[in-house]
């Protein structure tokens, strides 16, 4: 993304000769305009995650090995089981090919969608309740995992 | 065991006779093979050389090698309950996943409109999606073009602490043969395809959103508030239907014909009873402490007072008049009654507590603003007020709670109705978990937690389940059954229950006694082969003459048919003339 940024078309001007100062100021804005576009779609991402949502926690859900207390999950942890979950729990058919065959036989691989996730809450009491769930939406819930809105 | 010759198509005849003649060397006994292939590297996962003590069962001597029989035993398990000629191939590993992540699996590719090989009868209906694992036992062979394509691809979380023993005695921690148990039974279709989220088939688009197919899943689950199975609906019943809590069930033979086998008599229902603005059956969230509606010997029927405390923090947030969270001052009230509690400020088991202290016959919490839209919530102990819990107690939507807040002298009911199934509808469906909300596990793809017997495909993996997949122990096999893996003991094909003899003789050529005529012993339509036929005919011959009689007209009739020679058939009664049968 960056390289097309950097308009190769600019630098064919720059050879062919001087630009005059409204072409260059166009243009700059232009390329200002590019970057703060690209700026922002990489800071939506970044906050975001791959499943497009972001999560905080707000139950505590995690027994510490350390102090062999509940507690919350961490930002991080949260992130990285959300991403791992919307990945899994993926269910849309999008972009997935059918294979029709001459027979009439239709055949798609699913590439990793549709899974069933198992998930654990522990419990005060040291046991682990468990949860098979199918969307990030059940996990959320079952998780105490609050959507966080969009800026 | 009929002695006539079908009628079909020599071509058919023959396309079975080359089934049979390849699966000759195999020896039939029903089952599937089911096949973990670990594709961990060395050191992890099952390869994982940490020394541990054998344990329930499991004689593994290392960690790896322990969870690779608790994968084994689950697939043995399942192996012996389904039957199908495809093997199946679970592809496994035990990863480092996200914090309470603990496992995923589904399937790896779906199939429509198959036929089948041989006897096999294909897909059941056209334009619905199959997993891969029930197509290819219902097409009699292995329909993804890749050789050894994995049906099933699993992981689970290496820093997790399951129980691996496979004896099921796993007291407080989690038994991994039933969450495996669980998750291959997903694998093998206990599951739709539906988004449920927008209502849309697998295959929609946004340009075609009523589009894509249904599943054979989908065709079974039946909602009874519009009188359709999924298949039926548009994208929007179907998106309607998923959350339509109660209404929605399983349609299949199987599965209602298990339940009563199952399914105790008695469903945990929390109702408003009046006034009859607000009565009726209201979807509710349980408490793990106190007595469960399961277990009151009666049911509840009481006036329902709102608790009334001190706010502890003066109108601050934290605190309400309305939370419970110190003993009410309203006790004489609620004393005898059923309490409506407001959600927030303290923890459920509190609440329960201090309603249980002041002689409550049971206890309603309904969700506070901050969870206006949200279910009724499961509600989880505390480890420290649960013992003194000594009352029902059940949670409710906001809207629910408020309403009867609106209503004072509102009567209630907490309690089982004696007339239909824990887990059930009152016609005796069973019921798909469709809350409204969702929550976790709301996917239609599992049993509504409300059964009881617990059922292993219910969203929650509960302790007391069986390693048993079928009634009196579980639904999970009748459902199998209903979706199309059908039983077949000596898999040719046709079903147990159509098939001439579901235990046929597959030798590979017609023996009578001690002479073998070298025909070549191919399969009937009807799933009977020709030794089968022979063998009916000893059977039901009184004596030697007849038996030479049936079999020529067998063979006579074979003859005419064109399936049999001349010389094959002067061999067949050769050997019919000098066997000593009956």
């Amino acid at each position: 993304m960056k390289n097309n940024l950097r308009a190769p078309g600019q630098v064919k001007r720059h050879a062919k000769g001087r630009p005059s100062p409204a072409r260059l100021v166009a243009s700059l804005a232009v390329f200002v305009l590019l970057v703060g576009v690209w700026t922002m779609v990489s800071s939506q991402s970044a906050q975001q995650g791959k499943g497009g949502k972001k999560y905080v926690a707000t139950e505590e859900i995690i027994l510490d090995k350390a102090s062999g207390k509940l507690r919350k999950p961490t930002a991080e942890e949260t992130q990285v089981m959300v991403d791992q979950v919307s990945s899994l729990t993926n269910r849309s058919s999008d972009g997935l090919a059918v294979n029709t065959q001459a027979n009439g036989m239709k055949l798609v691989n699913l590439e990793g969608r549709f899974n069933g996730v198992v998930l654990g809450r522990a419990n005060a009491d040291g046991t682990t309740e468990v949860r098979c769930v199918f969307t990030m939406e059940e996990a959320a819930e079952f998780l105490g995992l609050q959507e966080v809105p969009n800026q | 065991m009929r002695n006539y010759l079908p009628k079909a198509k020599s071509s058919l005849v023959l396309f079975a006779m080359l089934m049979v003649l390849a699966c000759s060397s195999t020896a039939f006994a029903g089952g599937v093979t089911i096949v973990i292939v670990n594709i961990d590297g060395p050191g992890e996962g099952f390869n994982d050389p940490t020394p541990v003590a054998p344990v329930g069962g499991n004689p593994e001597t290392t960690r790896g090698a322990q969870r690779l029989f608790a994968f084994q035993h689950a697939a043995t398990i399942w192996g012996g309950t389904l039957d199908s000629p495809v093997t199946v191939r679970i592809q496994a590993a035990f990863n480092p996943l996200g914090a309470n992540v603990l496992g995923s699996a589904g399937p790896t590719y779906l199939a429509s409109d198959f036929g089948g090989v041989g006897l096999y009868p294909g897909s059941e209906f056209p334009l619905t999606w199959y997993f891969g694992t029930l197509a290819d036992k219902r097409a009699g062979t292995e329909l993804h073009p890749t050789p050894n394509f994995p049906d099933i691809n699993c992981q689970f979380s290496s820093d997790f602490n399951f129980y691996l023993g496979v004896d099921n005695n796993h007291g407080a921690q989690n038994d991994l043969v039933a969450v495996l148990l669980h998750e291959f039974g997903h694998g093998l279709n206990f599951a739709n395809q539906v988004n449920e989220s927008n209502g849309r088939n697998f295959g929609a688009t946004n340009a075609d959103p009523e589009g894509g197919l249904t599943d054979i899943f989908a065709r079974h689950t039946f909602d009874n508030t519009t009188g359709l199975s999924w298949d039926q609906m548009t994208r929007a019943q179907r998106q309607a239907s998923a959350i339509n809590f109660g209404n929605v069930v399983w349609n299949g033979a199987n599965v209602t014909a298990g339940a009563p086998s199952v399914l105790v008599l008695g469903s945990p229902e929390v109702r408003v009873l009046t006034p009859p603005a607000i009565a009726g059956t209201k979807q509710f969230g349980t408490a793990a402490f106190g007595p469960a509606i399961s277990s009151l010997v009666s049911p509840i029927s009481a006036t329902i007072v709102p608790a009334v405390d001190v706010d502890e923090d003066g109108g601050a947030a934290a605190f309400t008049t309305t939370d419970g969270c110190t003993a009410f001052s309203n006790a004489a009230a609620v004393a005898g009654n059923i309490v409506l509690i407001e959600r927030g400020g303290c923890g459920f088991a509190v609440k329960g507590r201090n309603a249980s202290a002041a002689g409550a016959a049971g206890a309603i919490i309904y969700n506070q603003l901050a969870n206006a839209a949200a279910a009724p919530p499961g509600m989880a102990g505390d480890g420290i007020n649960d013992a003194f819990v000594t009352i029902p107690t059940v949670s409710l939507t906001r809207a629910d709670g408020l309403a009867i807040v609106g209503q004072p002298g509102a009567t209630g009911f907490i309690g089982k109705d004696p007339n239909i199934r824990a887990g059930a509808d009152p016609l005796g469906r069973v019921r798909l978990y469709m809350p409204n909300p969702v929550v976790g596990g709301s996917s239609g793809s599992h049993y509504d937690n409300i059964a009881f017997r617990n059922l292993l495909m219910e969203p929650s993996i509960n302790g007391d389940l069986t390693h048993n997949l079928k009634a009196p122990d579980d639904l999970t096999l009748e459902l199998m059954r209903d979706v199309g893996w059908f039983p077949d003991f000596d898999l040719d094909g046709v079903a147990t229950a159509d098939d001439c003899d579901d235990s046929s003789d597959f030798s590979p050529t017609v023996v009578i006694g001690s002479c073998n005529s070298g025909i070549t012993n191919f399969m009937f339509t009807d799933g009977c082969t020709f030794m089968d036929k022979i063998q009916a005919i000893a059977a039901s011959s009184s004596n030697h003459g007849i038996f030479v009689a049936r079999v020529g007209q067998l063979a006579n009739a074979l003859k005419k048919q064109g399936t049999i020679t001349a010389a094959q058939k002067d061999a067949l009664m050769s050997c019919a003339g000098s066997a000593s049968i009956p």
